[in-house]
């Protein structure tokens, strides 16, 4: 599904066993619909359940569903979502280093992170190299813009007119002057 | 079971004969056997679905290797209500209440296999449902997960995570 590194081991397929053969984006919905301790449980499953249930929008979805009233936020989403557990004080803010896993490869976990967090220092909106276009399907999106090059498309800029035609996307909005 | 499936299919047989159905479709699963099915179930198939429309709808028998005789009955059953508007909160339960954690593994495959987006939704929550409070061992077993951490990851991870660990369910092997 997703293109393999050279000669890595594809840890797709002893780290999700029957899953491996769905996309990416079914595997977080179920991680997304189990509660905060569950989901954090998983993580002992295998490297690459570790990578999912260590998503900070997977994290974001738990802190959001759970909530009722006032949510403060510690720093992420996980930690946020910990803090919500009334746990003992050492499990809170998690153990020193991460673990980190070669030989895996989610171009849908890469384009959320990328709409999150890419950078628009160089790109221009007025008279610069950010194109203009009037209606996109999100086919086109996906296909040649997604993580190459940021795309205008609305006159009336408004978070929920992007939602109404992109509802199943991660983005992280900025306004610009 | 196999009687069921027979029983099934005379059913699906039957609407065959029906005058308003002219273009049944044919089912083909895996294991050779054929369901005969209206259009508007295929419609809710969108694997199935686009092998009519690229072909102008000239071919109406639809081989699925992936899927067995077993799985697609569930899945008919499931288009049928979801078509007649009738996916209630009761039914579900009476549907998820048929099929055992295998079964549930295997009808998730072919959903996402013949990318039925309601099916898929509705058993990401039963998948969900079943992993909830169980142990880690038996996630792996289930999914047919290797554990390919090392020993000093795994012993790092299940410090971290101790507190996860307190009051999940007892492994039965019996599960299935």
């Amino acid at each position: 599904m997703e293109a393999q590194a050279h000669n890595q081991r594809d840890r797709r397929i002893d780290g999700l066993g029957d899953l491996r053969v769905l996309p990416d984006e079914i595997l977080c919905s179920i991680l997304e619909r189990l509660t905060p301790r569950d989901a954090a449980r998983v993580a002992c499953v295998s490297s690459v359940m570790y990578i999912l249930s260590n998503e900070e929008p997977l994290w974001m979805s738990l802190c959001l569903n759970g909530a009722s009233g006032f949510l403060e936020y510690k720093g992420s989403w996980k930690k946020t979502a910990l803090h919500n557990e009334n746990l003992p004080d050492k499990y809170k803010e998690g153990h020193g280093q991460p673990l980190h896993f070669d030989g895996f490869n989610s171009l849908f976990l890469y384009r959320r992170l990328y709409r999150c967090r890419t950078t628009l220092d160089t790109f221009y909106t007025e008279g610069g190299n950010v194109e203009r276009i009037k209606d996109i399907s999100l086919k086109d999106f996906y296909n040649e813009y997604d993580v190459k090059k940021p795309v205008q498309r609305l006159k009336n800029f408004s978070s929920k007119a992007v939602l109404k035609i992109f509802p199943f996307c991660w983005f992280c909005f900025s306004v610009n002057n | 079971m196999a009687e069921e499936v027979s029983s099934q299919m005379n059913s699906l047989s039957i609407s065959e004969t029906n005058p308003s159905s002219s273009a049944t479709i044919s089912l083909v699963s895996g294991d050779d056997i054929v369901f005969k099915v209206e259009p508007t179930i295929a419609k809710e198939m969108e694997t199935v679905q686009s092998f009519i429309d690229e072909t102008d709808g000239k071919i109406t028998t639809i081989p699925l290797p992936n899927i067995s005789s077993h799985d697609l009955p569930y899945v008919i059953e499931y288009c049928e209500k979801s078509i007649a508007g009738k996916i209630t909160k009761e039914f579900e339960a009476e549907f998820v209440k048929k099929l055992n954690n295998e079964e549930v593994k295997e009808l998730f495959l072919a959903a996402n296999y013949l990318n039925i987006k309601k099916l898929l939704d509705f058993l990401s929550q039963v998948i969900a449902d079943r992993i909830a409070n169980k142990s880690v061992e038996y996630v792996r077993r289930y999914f047919g997960i290797e554990n390919d951490f090392t020993p000093e990851e795994e012993a790092k991870l299940r410090e971290e995570l101790a507190w996860t660990f307190t009051g999940v369910d007892p492994d039965d092997e019996d599960e299935n």
